[in-house]
């Protein structure tokens, strides 16, 4: 659905980090340098932005 | 009780205990996580909602953002309980509508000093014609209760001893080569160990494979402590926040006996 706000598991706040890695690895750069430079170093929290699917994007435009 | 602090940043704190005693330094990380005061959204009032996702979708996600707290001017909700919330609870209020994504920054609070720890957060994609529109009141709240009241993470691991006997230990540089996160180190022909990087992987006896030649061991009076918040305040005042919780609950002990 929406990005992650905090980590599922230790509760760190990464939701300010989406977009940041969206854009980054978009462009081609590897998702390990990326999580590294954003301070992720936990694998709670690399997971949450590696595995983030942002299905929002589909369903958004249809009613409640 | 000796402090070191190893590294210091405005959200991480990695400090060296030493001399003192497991409950101590486990007192202090369960008062770090459970028991530091931080502000997070509680009551959220709808005025309108036409997004596709559910009144209780944005107020969890909405609650979920970490906000700067200051202890100072706030108070437990319990103080007050004669109607005067406004040393108790900050307001917050989202008015947007779409077509656009309503960031952490679209939230608009009472007081200036009660704002998100950063302004990027999404927290809702609007489409054009939806919108959002709500008040909400942020509390201060323990981590007990909830996670988005956890001010962060903290914890401790034991000092690694080294039991050595440097006659029957040959090739000193491939007993530390063998580290795999480069914590071993030859020092005036004996090994030097790091104690914040080890992780006490045992990889480093595996390799030397005779344990009256190489042994390692804990040290239970001496330990790394590392203490990590979400930004709603600084580690370091976090630390001193529970420091000061242990204190007062010894303390509240002492007057009533």
């Amino acid at each position: 659905m929406h990005a992650p706000i905090r980590c599922f598991t230790c509760g760190k706040a990464l939701g300010q980090y989406w977009e940041e890695f969206k854009k980054r690895t978009d462009k081609g750069e590897d998702p390990e340098k990326v999580l590294d430079d954003l301070g992720l170093d936990r694998y709670c929290c690399r997971r949450m932005l590696l595995s983030h699917e942002e299905v929002i994007e589909d369903i958004k435009g249809y009613p409640r | 009780m000796k402090v070191t602090v190893v590294s210091h940043s405005d959200n991480k704190l990695t400090l060296l205990l030493e001399k003192t005693k497991p409950a101590v330094a486990n007192a202090l990380r369960r008062t770090f996580i459970a028991e530091v005061p931080v502000m997070a959204v509680k009551d959220v009032t709808f005025y309108e909602n036409t997004s596709v996702m559910p009144d209780e979708y944005v107020a969890h996600r909405l609650a979920m953002v970490p906000l700067k707290t200051d202890l100072k001017s706030y108070k437990w909700t319990e103080a007050c309980a004669n109607g005067d919330y406004s040393m108790c609870s900050a307001d917050i209020s989202i008015d947007e509508a779409g077509p656009k994504t309503v960031y952490s920054s679209d939230i608009k609070t009472s007081d200036p000093k009660i704002k998100p720890i950063s302004g990027k957060i999404p927290i809702m994609k609007l489409m054009p014609g939806q919108r959002i529109r709500l008040e909400a009141k942020a509390v201060l709240g323990k981590g007990e209760d909830h996670a988005k009241w956890q001010v962060g993470l903290a914890g401790y691991k034991y000092f690694t001893t080294i039991k050595a006997d440097y006659r029957k230990l040959k090739d000193l540089k491939a007993v530390a080569a063998s580290c795999p996160v480069g914590a071993l180190k030859v020092r005036e022909g004996k090994l030097e160990l790091d104690q914040v990087k080890c992780t006490h992987c045992n990889e480093c006896s595996h390799f030397v494979n005779d344990p009256n030649a190489f042994k390692l061991g804990f040290d239970r009076t001496s330990f790394v402590f590392v203490a990590e918040t979400n930004g709603q305040m600084t580690a370091k005042e976090a630390i001193l926040q529970s420091v000061k919780m242990i204190e007062d609950k010894i303390q509240s002990m002492q007057s009533q006996l």
